[in-house]
């Protein structure tokens, strides 16, 4: 078994022990929910000769916020679970706009430490790269963390002179699916931030970083370009 | 029908949770019974044959795939109810191909399962 099949199959176990963690929670905190509802019940039916629990309101306020962690814990989970199964998935071709949303998902810390806002372009159209799941999360990953790097070099330079920054549109990465014939696939990758020099090291890392890899990089207006051979293509 | 009168089983390995979720259905009236694996689930099938069965997709020994296709054999009036994972798609197509009236992941909202419940519990006095 590969090592890629094997992490696969750890976070996949693990993703569904957690479902299991958080499944329990969320009953247990329906439950003390249910009682809390059936103590208030039972205070309106006394009239007031059983009180009504001085701590309800607080009480419901916690169980909201276990729920929500809870939610939160099930959609980390889901991207687990896709994740974990990435390297048996896209043997028939990737759909570059959902890596790209798996991606995001599985990105968001980076992202907020980074404070950049991630965008995918809705194209309307589905392009297919003829490479597994992995291979392209791998390569837009690496993409990404490129450009974050080159972004973190403008932190604390800001006239306010905080880690913000004051031109806002220059921290979001926008990842535009597209397509070239019928050879090739691609996403462009692209941020204010970057300019020519910039892409064009980012572009030449990537490649040299990959050479061997599914996908070549190129420079585009703004940004780099991954490009993949297109699935189904006609060798 | 009412909900009193609904006969359920939920079969799940993981004991606190299934133990907190018939708790949960029985302040709403609902009486089930719990098995922690699939044999004892098939047991008391064979005890007394309920409308639902709420079942657990992954379970050591007889997992919850093979449970659903001994029940559909020996019982085919019985739905049943699978909880997968997130896999939710292939698990969702093998259980709609082994005659699975349902499929939810976890964590699972406890309305959404009685509504769930109520369709399956039609569909079995049908």
């Amino acid at each position: 078994m590969s090592k890629v099949k094997f992490m696969g199959r750890m976070a996949a176990t693990v993703s569904h022990d957690l479902c299991n963690v958080l499944a329990t929670i969320q009953q247990a905190t329906g439950l003390l929910g249910d009682y809390l509802s059936l103590a208030r019940r039972e205070s309106f039916r006394t009239v007031g000769i059983r009180p009504k629990f001085k701590y309800h309101d607080k009480f419901q306020e916690i169980i909201a916020q276990v729920q929500t962690q809870v939610d939160r814990g099930q959609d980390i989970c889901e991207q687990l679970s896709f994740l974990a199964h990435s390297p048996d998935e896209g043997q028939a071709g990737t759909d570059l706009a959902h890596a790209a949303r798996l991606l995001f998902k599985l990105s968001g810390r980076v992202a907020r430490s980074h404070q950049v806002t991630l965008e995918l372009a809705e194209t309307g159209e589905t392009f297919k790269a003829a490479a597994p799941l992995i291979e392209v999360l791998t390569a837009l990953d690496a993409a990404l963390l490129g450009v974050v790097l080159e972004l973190g070099c403008e932190r604390g330079v800001t006239s306010e002179g905080s880690s913000g920054c004051s031109f806002p549109n220059r921290r979001i990465i926008r990842f535009v699916p597209g397509g070239e014939g019928e050879e090739t696939v691609h996403v462009d990758i692209l941020c204010q931030a970057l300019d020519d020099r910039a892409a064009r090291l980012l572009a030449d890392a990537l490649a040299v970083g990959d050479k061997t890899g599914p996908f070549s990089a190129g420079v585009v207006q703004g940004g780099v370009r991954l490009a993949f051979v297109r699935a189904g293509r006609k060798s | 029908m009412t909900v009193n009168d609904w006969d359920i089983l939920l079969v799940d390995d993981e004991e606190e949770f299934v133990q907190t979720l018939a708790e949960r259905l029985n302040l709403r009236g609902l009486a089930c019974r719990v098995a922690f694996d699939g044999e004892s689930g098939l047991q008391m099938i064979e005890e007394r044959v309920p409308d639902v069965v709420v079942l657990d997709m992954f379970m050591p020994g007889i997992n919850g795939l093979d449970v659903l296709k001994l029940i559909r054999t020996r019982h085919p009036s019985v739905q049943v109810i699978l909880l997968t994972g997130h896999e939710v798609d292939q698990d969702g197509m093998n259980a709609a191909k082994l005659g699975a009236f349902d499929s939810m992941t976890k964590p699972l909202s406890i309305d959404e399962l009685t509504a769930r419940m109520s369709e399956a519990v039609k569909a079995a006095r049908s």
